[in-house]
């Protein structure tokens, strides 16, 4: 299940919302890698690879903003802000990538660019290995988007976790806080559904 | 439980999202939450990516921790094993220069790996390169690399 954070945040995080520094500064060296880490993750996930310096900018953006805009007192969870942490510095990355020179190409992103073909093995039947270049056809997409659309939610979201992301049973379970065996069971009905629906393919 | 509104459709905030993946909303926000992600690409990246860093981040902590760990065992054997090797000189006189040059050598051994050793040594060379100005900046190294320890 979830790991805690190496120690609780909330003395920190209390003593920086009250303009404390060097508990700023301890804050900051506790979570500068994961800083770095969700910034470069985030751009990645987009198939771009930024140089250091760039990731670097991002980070002082995002430490600047949180200390500036006083953005830890909005925090709820003070015990463990990594959640938190990740979620506002991948914010600043895409925020980055918008403003600079992978603009459009951010905006373009789609199913197309997300879908591992591994993944989709299972759900369409097909004698034999998927045909290159046979997914990236609009029309296959498409109507794979449809299929996933008409899932259920939680089935739709475990569905795009496991087949757009490559996320295992234990991962899934982790992310959505749901039993190992819920999930599966979950996975096993919509990828029925789904061959159901992509017979034709 | 916290007592927050969850909209069904707009996107989740950030702290309604870092909540989410710490498990810390009630059953029906988490419902509007996962709804929302099931459609919406772009709050579904947010989570995945964040999950990731986190994950990796928190692994990581506990690797270095475990290292370290190994590491301060390691030195702190060499120590013990030379203590008994002096003890066992004593009792055992038959082997007596025997013991004693393994209480030695297992001396050096925890001396030279352990850190304030290599302080001492860098001090000595930096007094005799640099005298006092150089002797204060490797003092300071060695202050700040404690204090991020902490």
């Amino acid at each position: 299940m979830k790991n805690k954070a190496q120690e609780g945040d909330s003395g920190l995080v209390e003593a920086c919302i009250n303009g404390d520094a060097r508990a700023w500064a301890l804050l900051v060296d506790k979570y500068s890698h994961l800083i770095l880490a969700s910034i470069a993750n985030r751009l990645k996930s987009y198939g771009f690879d930024p140089a250091c310096e760039e990731i670097e900018d991002v980070r002082q953006a995002v430490l600047s903003s949180i200390w500036k805009d006083k953005k830890l007192a909005g925090v709820r969870n003070r015990d463990d802000i990594s959640y938190w942490i990740a979620i506002v510095s991948g914010n600043a990355a895409m925020q980055y990538l918008r403003r600079t020179r992978f603009g459009e190409a951010a905006r373009a992103v789609s199913l197309s660019g997300k879908v591992r073909e591994e993944s989709l093995v299972d759900v369409i039947p097909s004698a034999g290995p998927i045909p290159s270049g046979e997914l990236q056809s609009k029309e296959v997409l498409s109507k794979i988007e449809r299929a996933i659309k008409s899932l259920p939610p939680k089935e739709r979201l475990i569905v795009k976790l496991n087949i757009m992301y490559g996320k295992k049973y234990s991962e899934i379970s982790d992310i959505l806080n749901m039993p190992h065996g819920t999930v599966a069971s979950h996975l096993r009905r919509a990828k029925k559904r789904l061959k159901k629906d992509l017979k034709d393919l | 439980m916290l007592n927050i509104k969850v909209e069904k459709k707009a996107h989740p905030s950030d702290i309604e999202l870092a909540d989410y993946l710490a498990g810390e909303l009630t059953a029906p926000q988490k419902e509007i939450v996962e709804e929302h992600i099931s459609c919406c690409g772009e709050c579904l990246a947010r989570i995945v990516s964040a999950y990731e860093s986190v994950n990796s981040f928190k692994k990581n902590g506990t690797q270095n921790k475990r290292k370290a760990g190994s590491i301060m065992k390691k030195i702190n054997l060499y120590l013990v094993f030379a203590i008994i090797a002096f003890a066992l000189s004593f009792f055992m006189p038959r082997f007596f220069l025997q013991f004693l040059l393994a209480t030695l050598l297992l001396g050096i051994k925890w001396i030279v790996d352990s850190k304030s050793m290599k302080m001492l040594i860098m001090i000595h060379e930096a007094w005799k390169r640099g005298g006092e100005k150089e002797t204060s900046r490797i003092l300071k190294t060695f202050d700040q690399e404690k204090n991020r320890r902490f």
